[in-house]
């Protein structure tokens, strides 16, 4: 018996010889497959081509392992793992789970916790964030520490997360079943108070007999301090000591301990200026002498910008029992004018050049003025201009010459000194391109200045050079060697990067967009150079689709020579629904009194639908109802027109308008498109096709002033319009320009009535003349021939084109009823100048305009001398949506019996 | 304890179950599906894989310029190396090492391996010369952060290092049957003990609080073959 257990003994570690070893020996196994599971389903192409294994190669760990290290770089994956099956042929399969992510969270439980404040202090699961269990544990505490801030200690927070069906996303909730809570029973204070225990109590927000909460606390020690800075006590802490917590009762007694320190009183005498310019400096811990030069500094520039350019200070500090005294004694000096400055000694700059540079030319004669403080900083300026040109010891004093008792004129003494300029440059290592490429990127050039941080410049400038060219890995230093006194020799030491190439582009995430749209907008191809320019084209366009909530593209790097571009997309939401109520003004008030101003409530809705078909097209539908108006738009939109970008719009839409002289109802259906001149920005093409149907509803002019056989009439147009914005804000511009011109012509084609050929032009410019005055002026020109009914004419008149007469009423009128007709040739000229009034309120403004302008009946009429002209005043107050406009305006050529004087209430700027 | 069969059927049972033993011991290796790779730690979204892991263990890197102290055990290994890691992260480090330093590291390697198993190991891995030493750089550098982080800006006092002679030194001397030197003698290499033991504290501390603020998953029960699941060290243990 015992040699048949020996025997079955030796065959089992035979055979185990046998089959051991086989299992480690993969080096030469083949793969014979390559397979991939998302969530134990079969992927899609796209992350197959992130495995860097393929069958029929020799199995690698290194491969393998580079291939996990990819796949989750997309961000897409919580856990990759690679099982194999098969021994000498091995079939290996790729196990990825998805990564949860967060669709965000809420807090139930506790009704008395502040929901919308704690949710502002839990971050790990916020909407987006990737979900992980250690994030919630994460969150919980967070939770828990934003509860004992608000009064709810030891928190016992359930969390959870709940999985969203076919979605990779979770809810989560925290639970909040139970919390502990204090009532205060006493609020003490200890130190040297300086005033009575109610007066401080007053001041705090916790009461004895309420509810203990440490934020809240918190926000009354900040009170109690600026209560004590208010009496000049501006170094005044309070501290909370360690609270005496009752936990038998639910109870806490609070201590808080007041430590004043020194008041501190600042005395400016000798001039009128405020001493809350200086007070600030002493509310921290500060050497004494560096507050008074600080307060020295400030006095001197607020009277310099006042005129007192020769003011001076002498200050001291004189400490009285428990207080500091700050004395600041100033001699104003007189107040002077700024005559315009000279510059003597100007050789490399002209004056204007310089003017331009320093930002001081003056663009409007007389209106131009620099700040007296800016004045005495211009010299440093000047040193640091020239230093960047090459110029390291210029040496630039102002001397002052008297013109006259109350004028000065500023004199800039430059003393230039010699300039160091470089005397090459040179490219070392550089193969990939020629020199004289390199050199077309960069400021430093042989004879032009030399200036070390440009040339750090430079090599930021080669290194974004290289990478847009494909290039990845480029190192560039430079080395500056002195060969002459002033003249320096600059070598860019390349050691250059590998060109790569993008072997796959791997899109996801487009859930509902088809991969066609995307694709489309790829400014970069799978065997292509890795442009980095096109690169972010690529996310730009993508972006501009407008249908994508986020757009991340990732480089994954195979190998030294070739990448794989990852593109991630998030899409966005696609419902949204919008509504709007506003208030209207119908026109200019009919009397001074505003109060008696008829403003009538306006109110919009729109419902937009995103992304349809998957294509990015945009279906909205907007309503607008006043008692002046009514409109109704549907718009289909999409971003391309039969495969051409052009942003097209299809429009259909019903409207009833109410003007001054005749009201119409128009349907009508519109294809028009946007799009942007290639190489040329900022320059946009508008072309139009128009089919409408008007009816004029009610008409309280002669009928003979238009034609009667085209009431109710139709039109078809085609139009095109070209438009360069560049403004620098298109709500509140304050400098650049604008430029429009429409041309429409009615053509009379499928039966309609219309023919007239319509041009309307427009330019705006606006010029700030100093950090806080602007200038603008507008002109419109307006001109038409053919047969044009009455709401194809022009019209002008109110608080956005002429401030002479109410809405519509400039031009030509009905000679029975005296109504507005409009007409077929319109000028208008408009200039403001914005002022400010207080410096602390820089939203706030005063207008003064003229306004010059006509509407003739016909273009043969058409007369610049012909203009009539309005001036006026008003108040405007800066919104981000625009300023909100209060205007006078008076007509000075007004015939009797109209109106001089009008008053404008409007919101948007004029033009 | 093993009976002899009573009858025909049951010496048919034991002959037949052993014949079905033989079987599925005969059956190829790999027929089952085996972990070949993957994801066993994420330290702030940087991948740690099983055969980073691998060529850690199994080439020696992580005992090395260690060679005489503790064994480690594999979650330990992991744990090194995700400390690693982080410092690297959190620190932005950039590494650059003497080619020289690298080329002795891995003579190291090699002789405390032994050469044969050493290359067999390195082929079965597919790694480069270059690409260990990216392992070893790795390594280094979190060392060397640690020392320059620490070491240079511990001071020790004379009262630390008097504490240490007459607490650490001298009962150790004495326990080996030595007399102890007086501290004068020894007062550098004093100083230098009390400094390495300073910092080895100050930086274990850090790390610990980096750890706390990190984001780190651990995977390991994936694979059982290579890490035991009763060594436990992670955040549900309070890094």
């Amino acid at each position: 018996m015992n040699m048949a257990k020996t025997g079955l003994l030796l065959i089992l570690m035979l055979v185990c010889a046998l089959t051991a070893g086989a299992e480690n020996d993969l080096s030469n196994a083949l793969v014979e497959s390559v397979s991939v599971l998302i969530d134990d389903l079969p992927a899609g192409e796209g992350i197959e081509k992130l495995i860097a294994v393929q069958p029929g190669e020799f199995f690698s760990l290194k491969k393998i392992n580079f291939s996990i290290k990819q796949i989750y770089k997309t961000g897409l994956f919580s856990d990759i793992r690679v099982v194999r099956e098969g021994g000498e042929r091995i079939r290996l399969t790729f196990l990825l789970t998805s990564r949860p992510f967060s669709r965000g969270f809420t807090i139930t439980g506790m009704d008395s916790a502040p929901r919308s404040r704690l949710a502002k202090k839990v971050y790990g699961v916020r909407t987006g964030e990737p979900y992980t269990e250690e994030r919630l544990r994460r969150s919980v505490e967070e939770l828990r520490e934003a509860l004992s801030d608000e009064g709810m200690f030891e928190a016992d927070i359930h969390a959870y997360a709940e999985k969203v069906e076919d979605s990779t996303q979770v809810d989560v909730i925290f639970d909040i079943r139970s919390a502990k809570i204090y009532s205060v029973s006493r609020i003490q204070f200890s130190g040297m108070l300086l005033f009575t225990r109610d007066q401080l109590l007053r001041k705090m927000k916790t009461k004895e007999g309420g509810a203990y909460a440490p934020s809240v606390l918190h926000e009354d020690v900040l009170r109690l301090e600026d209560f004590y800075l208010e009496e000049d006590y501006r170094r005044a802490e309070v501290r909370v000591l360690e609270p005496d917590f009752d936990e038998e009762n639910g109870r806490v007694a609070l201590t808080l301990e007041v430590i004043p320190n020194e008041r501190i009183v600042v005395h400016i005498d000798g001039a009128s200026v405020p001493v809350d310019l200086i007070k600030p400096i002493w509310e921290a811990q500060i050497f004494e002498e560096w507050g008074l030069d600080e307060g020295e500094a400030k006095i001197i520039g607020y009277l310099r910008d006042r005129g007192h350019l020769f003011a001076t200070v002498s200050s001291s500090i004189e400490r009285r029992e428990n207080e500091i005294h700050v004395i600041h004694r100033v001699a104003p000096g007189r107040k002077v004018g700024i005559q315009d400055i000279e510059f003597r000694g100007l050789e490399h700059f002209t004056e204007d050049q310089l003017k331009r540079e320093l930002l001081i030319s003056g663009k409007i004669p007389l209106l131009s003025k620099i700040p007296g403080s800016r004045l005495f900083q211009l010299s440093g300026e000047m040193e640091f201009l020239y230093e960047t040109r090459g110029f390291p010891e210029t040496d630039v004093q102002l001397q002052f010459e008297w013109q006259g008792e109350k004028k000065v004129k500023p004199i800039y003494i430059v003393s230039e000194g010699r300039q160091e300029t470089v005397a090459q440059v040179t490219f070392e290592g550089a193969s990939l391109f020629p020199p004289a490429d390199l050199q077309s990127r960069i400021g430093s050039m042989q004879g032009g200045a030399y200036y070390q941080p440009n040339v750090q410049q430079d090599i930021e400038k080669l290194l974004i050079f290289y990478r847009n060219q494909g290039v990845r890995g480029t190192e560039i230093v430079a080395a500056v060697e002195r060969v002459e006194e002033d003249r320096f020799a600059v070598n860019f030491q390349v050691r250059e990067g590998e060109r790569v190439i993008i072997q796959e582009i791997v899109i996801s995430g487009h859930d509902i967009t088809r991969l066609g749209v995307i694709t489309r907008e790829l400014q970069v191809r799978e065997g292509e150079l890795a442009r980095y320019d096109a690169i972010r084209e690529t996310k730009r366009r993508i972006e501009g689709l407008g249908v994508f909530s986020e757009v991340r593209i990732e480089e994954i790097q195979l190998s030294p020579d070739t990448m794989n571009l990852f593109i991630q997309l998030s899409e966005g939401d696609r419902h949204h629904v919008s509504a709007g109520l506003g208030l209207e003004t119908a026109g200019a008030p009919h009397s001074a009194d505003v109060w008696n101003y008829d403003v009538r409530l306006r109110g919009t809705g729109e419902i937009i639908r995103q992304n349809l078909f998957g294509r990015a097209a945009t279906l909205s539908l907007v309503g607008q109802l006043s008692i002046r108006e009514r409109r109704v738009v549907a718009t289909w939109q999409q971003p391309y027109f039969f495969g051409i970008p052009i942003n097209t719009f299809l429009n259909a839409w019903w409207e009833q308008e109410q003007r001054t002289s005749f009201r119409y109802e128009r349907i009508g259906v519109s294809l028009s498109g946007i799009r942007t001149f290639k190489g040329q920005e900022y320059w946009t093409l508008v072309p139009t096709l128009k089919f409408a149907r008007t009816t004029i509803l009610e008409l309280e002019i002669e009928e003979d002033e238009i034609d009667r056989q085209f009431l109710p009439y139709s039109t078809t147009s085609i139009g095109s319009s070209v438009l360069r914005d560049r403004r620098n804000d298109p709500f509140n511009p304050v400098k650049g320009y604008f430029f429009s011109t429409a041309l429409e012509w009615a053509y009379p084609l499928f039966n309609t009535e219309s023919d007239f050929l319509k041009l309307f032009s427009k330019y705006q410019r606006f010029i700030p003349v100093s950090n806080r005055i602007q200038f603008s002026f507008t002109t419109r020109l307006g001109l038409g021939s053919g047969h044009m009914p009455i709401p194809e004419r022009f019209f002008a008149g109110g608080s956005n084109s002429f401030r002479g007469t109410r809405y519509d009423e400039l031009g030509p009128k009905d000679p029975v009823f005296g109504n507005p007709v409009g007409g077929k040739a319109l000028f208008l000229l408009n200039f403001e100048l914005v002022l400010p009034i207080f410096s602390q309120l820089e939203n706030l403004g005063a207008v003064l305009f003229y306004d010059a302008a006509n509407v003739w009946a016909d273009t043969s009429k058409f007369s610049l001398s012909d203009l009539e002209s309005a001036v006026g005043l008003g108040l405007r107050y800066r919104t981000p949506l625009g300023p909100v406009r209060l205007e006078f305006g008076w007509n000075l050529g007004a015939d009797p019996g109209e109106s001089k004087t009008l008053i404008f209430i409007t919101i948007g700027n004029m033009f | 304890m093993w009976k002899p069969p009573v009858n025909k059927f049951e010496w048919l049972t034991r002959v037949w179950g052993c014949v079905f033993a033989i079987f599925l011991l005969m059956t190829p290796a790999g027929s089952q599906e085996v972990a070949v790779d993957g994801i066993v730690a994420v330290v702030n979204e940087e991948v740690i894989t099983l055969t980073d892991y691998r060529i850690v263990h199994e080439l020696g890197i992580h005992r090395l310029d260690q060679e005489n102290g503790p064994a480690v055990s594999s979650r330990g290994i992991l744990d090194g190396l995700i400390e690693q890691k982080l410092i690297i992260l959190i620190t932005n480090a950039d590494i650059n090492m003497p080619v020289v330093e690298l080329e002795r590291l891995y003579e190291q390697l090699s002789d405390s391996l032994g050469a044969e198993l050493f290359q067999q190991k390195m082929a079965e891995f597919d790694l480069t010369r270059e690409e260990l030493y990216v392992y070893l750089k790795e390594m280094i550098a979190s060392r060397l952060i640690l020392i320059q982080r620490f070491q240079l800006t511990v001071l020790v006092t004379l009262k630390e290092i008097e504490e240490f002679y007459e607490q650490t030194y001298v009962p150790e001397q004495r326990a080996k049957g030595q007399e102890p030197q007086p501290m004068v003698e020894i007062l550098d290499m004093l100083e230098a003990e009390v400094k390495s033991e300073e910092t080895r504290l100050l930086s274990e501390e850090w790390v610990r609080n980096l750890m706390k603020e990190a984001d780190i998953q651990v995977f390991t029960e994936h694979y059982p073959q290579y890490f035991d699941k009763n060594q436990r060290k992670g955040p549900e243990n309070g890094w």
